[in-house]
């Protein structure tokens, strides 16, 4: 009977949950009993193995990778040779439930839109600033014309083949109305003809009384053209 | 708002080169091709015996394709055509010949960045001024001449009327540098023909003694390209018939420095028109006008009397099989990502049997 209480408070005893006079009656007992003396002996070995397993952590490190792992191996032992699509798309889902593949997709996806939107935006930034620009340049200017009704006869009429083959592309502007749109660079062109004295004798193709009589037809046109050009009469 | 500062230089164009050459209106164009050759087609529009001499300020030789094709106004177009396997052969062709042509250097750059290829393509046209005596920072900073190239080049608007104002002031002292130039090479030619004459009535220190009321008295003349009055300049100064002595004792230099104001005078004259296609989006350019892929450039040759001027454009082609394979691959991963987040969502929440 002595033993059956006892049985009870050796448990209690190993966890140091009896008061003081109890655990005094249960030595006492325990010297005098040996059945009761060698249950204690038990329990504390009991207690020495659990103790020295308790450093031990029942959980993994990473369930995830481990469980990917250990279903792959399983797989892998009973794969027959040639895998289905499905089985194909379960080993890569498997694949990346590994948290390293994760982060680094996850990583290659941002990178992949990051540096496209970086390189269109820098694209569109540049178009835009270019169209600015373009947009602020001033249209080209038409280039300044005066209309004037000349005797254009006077200039057709001069004969010297250089000097036509010259004026040849200015002829050319003249209008149905016969009037004739000159350009200012034109109007410079026919003024500097003034001077083409001294160029044309050089040149040694023409005598001086031909040069001066072509210089003083071209010089009088010239010299009406300028004074339209200047806002003359 | 000022434009075309040197407006004024079309007065230094002298007639015997429009009477013998006639006025050439020059367009060039480059296409540059996504495989890095360059397509260049150079147009010419002159009279007959101009395009037919085929004395061009460009260097066009026999492994050129010409057309030649009479113009709705009695004109006649030249249409030289030539592709180059890349920038390096197209810069060793139209290098030019000093004083005989122009010359330009082609630089194209590219850079793969994987979803665009970033082109670059430099047209240098070459400084072409055959009289380099006298430096031109004498009379023009550099970056006032680096600021007015950029607005004249791209016809950019000043950003105030100050820069508008200086542009006027700056055009006129690059009218005195060019005046001075052109003084100070004849001064030399003309001190080398009195060194060669050794006659004590005009000696090198006499004449350089004068070089300041020659180059004041001269100015205006050679603004207007009257050489020939410049010796009744000289002789009017120095005061000796000696002058005329001195001249022809050196007509290998006076001929050298009419060959080279004849070179520049035939230059100035024509009008020159630049196009460059590129290959993709046009993103940045200096030209003046941009029409679709192709960038555009007029009245840029005056610029080349300062020093060499770039025409540069930029763009980017679209690598579509890199937008796709990128494409395909994130939208890969993005599936992959999801139905295994999907998966294992479903797998925690069933109960254990």
């Amino acid at each position: 009977m002595d033993c059956e209480r006892f049985d009870k408070t050796l448990h209690l005893y190993r966890r140091g949950e009896l008061s003081d006079h109890e655990a005094a009656e249960l030595a006492e007992h325990v010297r005098t009993c040996r059945r009761c003396a060698e249950t204690q002996e038990k329990l504390r070995e009991l207690d020495r193995y659990v103790e020295s397993v308790r450093g031990i952590s029942p959980m993994l490190d990473e369930p995830e990778e481990s469980t990917a792992r250990v279903m792959a191996r399983i797989r892998a032992a009973e794969a027959p040779a040639r895998k289905s699509p499905k089985e194909m798309i379960d080993r890569l889902m498997e694949y990346f439930l590994k948290p390293g593949i994760r982060y680094a997709s996850a990583a290659v996806v941002v990178f992949a839109v990051a540096s496209f939107s970086l390189q269109y935006f820098t694209i569109l930034q540049s178009i835009g600033t270019l169209e600015q620009r373009m947009a602020a340049t001033p249209a080209p200017r038409a280039k300044p014309t005066v209309s004037y009704a000349i005797e254009t006869e006077a200039i057709r009429s001069t004969t010297d083949r250089h000097l036509l083959r010259t004026l040849e592309p200015y002829q050319d502007q003249v209008q149905s109305d016969g009037a004739v749109i000159v350009e200012l660079r034109t109007l410079r062109f026919l003024a500097t003809l003034v001077d083409a004295r001294a160029s044309f004798l050089a040149r040694g193709y023409m005598d001086r009384d031909r040069v001066d009589a072509l210089i003083r037809e071209v010089a009088k046109n010239t010299r009406t053209l300028i004074r339209f050009a200047n806002g003359g009469d | 708002m000022l434009r075309h500062p040197y407006v004024s230089l079309i007065l230094l164009i002298p007639l015997f080169a429009v009477l013998f050459n006639g006025c050439l209106e020059i367009e060039t164009t480059s296409r540059v091709n996504s495989d890095g050759t360059i397509h260049r087609t150079v147009v010419i529009k002159g009279d007959s015996a101009a395009i037919h001499a085929g004395d061009f300020p460009l260097p066009l030789d026999a492994t050129w394709e010409r057309e030649i094709q009479k113009s709705d106004d009695k004109r006649f177009i030249l249409t030289a055509t030539r592709l180059f396997r890349d920038a390096d052969e197209m810069s060793e062709a139209l290098k030019g010949t000093t004083g005989k042509t122009l010359g330009l250097r082609a630089e194209l750059q590219r850079q793969f960045q994987w979803f665009f290829t970033k082109l670059r393509y430099r047209e240098t046209w070459l400084n072409f001024d055959p009289f380099q005596a006298v430096p031109v920072t004498d009379y023009l900073s550099p970056t006032e001449v680096d600021f007015f190239i950029r607005h004249e080049l791209s016809k950019e608007p000043y950003p105030t009327e100050g820069d508008s104002l200086a542009l006027k002031d700056a055009s006129e002292r690059f009218e005195k540098w060019h005046a001075a130039n052109l003084f100070e090479a004849y001064y030399r030619a003309f001190m080398d023909g009195v060194k060669k004459l050794n006659d004590p009535r005009l000696t090198p220190a006499s004449v350089a003694a004068a070089k300041d009321k020659l180059c004041e008295k001269s100015k205006q003349y050679l603004e207007k390209n009257k050489i020939d009055t410049l010796k009744l300049i000289f002789r009017g100064v120095l005061k000796t018939p000696t002058v005329q002595k001195a001249m022809a004792a050196n007509p290998e230099g006076f001929e050298d420095y009419m060959a080279r104001l004849r070179f520049l005078d035939g230059i100035m004259e024509n009008s020159y028109h630049s196009n460059i296609i590129m290959p993709g989006l046009i993103v940045q350019t200096n030209a003046s006008a941009l029409d679709g892929s192709k960038a555009s450039w007029e009245d840029y040759i005056k610029f080349c009397l300062l020093r060499d001027t770039d025409l540069v454009v930029e763009s980017r082609i679209t690598n579509w099989w890199a937008i796709v394979v990128t494409g395909i691959i994130v939208a890969a991963l993005l599936i992959l990502l999801v139905a295994t987040t999907l998966r294992r969502r479903r797998v925690l929440q069933t109960p254990a049997s």
